[in-house]
């Protein structure tokens, strides 16, 4: 919370992109406090800060440190100083290199929130979006707090997961709060804050979402959740460096298993063989955490649901038990006629008990 | 009718049998094709009345004017020369959106106005729309031969390239499967086309018996009255429709198109009422955009 002028005089140097965290350190040393190096700026700055950044961060002098704070607030943005136990979160204080400062939309608490992220793939198969989905739902039903990267594929599956589950979810970005990207997560963006949830950045409000930022925004990701789960990853993906950041931040790794010749299943079953955790549903999350369950989790097996469907409609989810099957497949096991499976399928599909998927496949739904 | 499928399993050849499988034009319709074809300048010397339905297919390079109608002279364009027949549109995401979306209108009334400085014209444009699609940009999505190699957002900018007011016309969306081998080589048990052709002309002939006197020659052209007066559902059939409606978000529009599929497939089975079966089976037919994309929307 923004609040006193030493505070605005560390909110003024944040602004500037240029200033690394090195010459943050090097700067407040030297002059004995963010004030005092405001006050005398630019006076013995050359040699730590780029010309670029000193032609900056004197622009942003020009304009006057109430004038900043005032435009942050026009833009609904607030600033969580590290060291502030009000609103900067605790987790990310027990990291190595916390952010100074976060910039942020919505709720932030410094309490210890119960928390997991969600990281994978961005070109996620339907069965990891399913999944990423359904886990993130039932662990926020749980009262989780889902934390992930608002980006496109799994990222987006755990939001909205946690979303439908009436949950929070904080989504840590790449950019500044004012670029969010990719763009057509924006309407999602404006859902968390809806929610009760935050979206997150440590770069200025106007920073663009260039490639650099997002491995180092990963050890924000982890570093705001008690532990990771990694559904899909392909080799030399960026969910390597969110892994590498957990292993680090000593937070527990989970990794959900997909199938063995699936190419996003590689880093995966990589990880679980490397001591990661197998998950395969919320509850095995809240377990392993030592987390007590409140709400609803979904242990039930496939099948069970439907011990008490009538007799057709009982022949096909027999069928479909064990694995989604194609439609000749199903004429041929049933020995229905076409017209009336395709009766039974529309009412079945219709009831939320199966799913059609692309190439004529059907499946049994967990629900 | 939209039919989705991989590359090479056989989209734009069953698009091809399609006009062996309609029945020849009436006295009426051939009167009307032949005049577009008049306007058009395009019927051949020395040929008379036209019997054979039009069969078009436009490539997606077409300009506007090309296809809707227009040039100095107003002529027809690709959707009026298919009048009474077949506008075949071969991979539709290919097309400009700004094409597609104004083929909106022309389906919709079955007349295209063109209006240039020295011409103002209508044209009748009453065809079938007829139009195939890989599933996604590298045409594997969904299928067990061919892992897919795009991204959701890559599905999901492929399919924006559809209009949802463009889709919600197009009454039967069906999955084509790829045919394996062996099934290509050996003669299979399905009908040929001689006998699917006895079929669409028998429903032909109940539904110009249904609308005699009525101005309207098949279910497609059914309004609201009409559909009240004679598509004859059973009550199970509209409880079945109204509940799809429910759980699928069906539009308004849809509403009334999914009880013309209903009449139509009744009609190819010569049922008089239009029962569940039939009913489910033109719901099926509108649920290829949840199925192929519905949770890449999500």
């Amino acid at each position: 919370m923004l609040e006193t002028r030493a505070q605005l005089c560390r909110l003024w140097l944040a602004l500037c992109e240029g200033v690394s965290a090195k010459a943050r350190v090097l700067l407040t040393v030297r002059f004995g406090g963010f004030e005092a190096l405001f006050d005398a700026f630019p006076r013995d700055c050359a040699n730590i800060l780029s010309p670029k950044a000193l032609e900056e961060l004197a622009s942003l002098k020009a304009i006057g440190l109430d004038k900043i704070a005032l435009r942050l607030e026009q833009l609904g943005i607030s600033v969580a100083f590290l060291g502030d136990e009000r609103d900067y979160p605790t987790l990310l204080t027990s990291i190595s290199d916390p952010p100074d400062l976060l910039f942020y939309k919505g709720r932030l608490s410094g309490q210890e929130e119960r928390s997991i992220s969600i990281v994978g793939s961005r070109r996620e198969t339907r069965y990891g979006r399913n999944q990423a989905h359904t886990i993130a739902r039932d662990l926020a039903a749980n009262g989780i707090v889902i934390v992930s990267g608002l980006a496109r594929g799994i990222d987006t599956a755990a939001h909205m997961g946690a979303l439908d589950a009436g949950g929070r979810t904080i989504a840590v970005l790449g950019s500044g709060l004012s670029n969010i990207y990719p763009q057509e997560n924006k309407e999602l963006a404006e859902r968390i804050l809806q929610g009760g949830g935050a979206i997150i950045s440590e770069l200025p409000p106007a920073a663009e979402p260039l490639a650099f930022h997002f491995p180092v925004r990963n050890r924000i990701v982890s570093g705001l959740s008690h532990g990771v789960l990694l559904v899909e990853a392909r080799e030399k993906s960026g969910t390597l460096i969110t892994l590498g950041h957990a292993l680090e931040q000593g937070r527990e790794v989970f990794a959900l298993p997909g199938e063995v010749d699936a190419p996003g299943s590689l880093i995966p079953h990589q990880m679980i063989r490397e001591g990661a955790r197998l998950c395969t549903c919320a509850q095995d999350i809240l377990e392993d955490m030592g987390w007590q369950t409140q709400g609803p989790t979904q242990t039930e097996q496939i099948g069970l649901r439907f011990i008490g469907l009538s007799g057709e409609q009982g022949l096909i989810a027999d069928f479909l038990q064990d694995e989604p099957k194609g439609y000749d497949d199903l004429l041929t096991a049933t020995g229905l006629s076409a017209s009336d499976l395709n009766t039974h399928i529309t009412l079945m599909e219709m009831e939320g008990i199966l799913e059609a998927l692309p190439g004529r496949v059907f499946k049994l739904r967990r629900v | 009718m939209l039919m989705v499928g991989v590359p090479g399993s056989g989209k734009t050849m069953l698009a091809r049998c399609l006009p062996g499988i309609l029945p020849l034009m009436t006295q009426e319709e051939a009167f009307e094709t032949t005049r577009i074809y008049s306007v058009a300048g395009m019927l051949k010397a020395g040929s008379g009345l036209m019997t054979q339905r039009p069969f078009r297919t436009p490539h997606h390079s077409a300009s506007m004017a090309a296809l809707i109608g227009g040039g100095a002279n107003a002529r027809p364009g690709e959707v009026s020369l298919a009048h009474n027949g077949v506008l075949f549109l071969d991979e539709m995401p290919e097309y400009p959106r700004t094409v597609l979306e104004a083929l909106r209108q022309p389906l919709e009334d079955g007349v295209t106005t063109v209006s240039r400085v020295r011409a103002h014209m209508q044209y009748l444009s009453r065809c079938m729309l007829v139009a195939s699609m890989n599933p996604c940009p590298c045409g594997y999505y969904g299928s067990a031969v061919k892992p897919c190699r795009c991204g959701s957002h890559k599905i999901r900018k492929y399919l924006d390239r559809i209009s949802g007011p463009l889709l919600d016309r197009i009454d039967i969306q069906v999955e084509v499967d790829a045919v394996p081998m062996e099934e290509i080589s050996t003669k299979s048990s399905a009908e040929d086309s001689k006998a699917v052709r006895d079929r669409v002309v028998a429903a032909r002939a109940r539904q110009l018996r249904r609308f005699s006197g009525l101005g309207i020659r098949s279910n497609a052209q059914m309004d609201g009255k009409h559909l009240e007066q004679l598509a004859q559902v059973r009550p199970e059939a509209i409880k079945l429709l109204q509940k799809a409606i429910q759980s699928y978000g069906f539009s308004m529009r849809a509403y009334g198109r999914l009880i013309k599929v209903a009449r139509t497939i009744a009609d190819l089975r010569s049922e008089e009422f239009i029962e569940i079966p039939a009913m489910a089976e033109a719901i099926q037919y509108r649920r290829i955009d949840a199925k192929y994309w519905g949770d890449v929307h999500a």
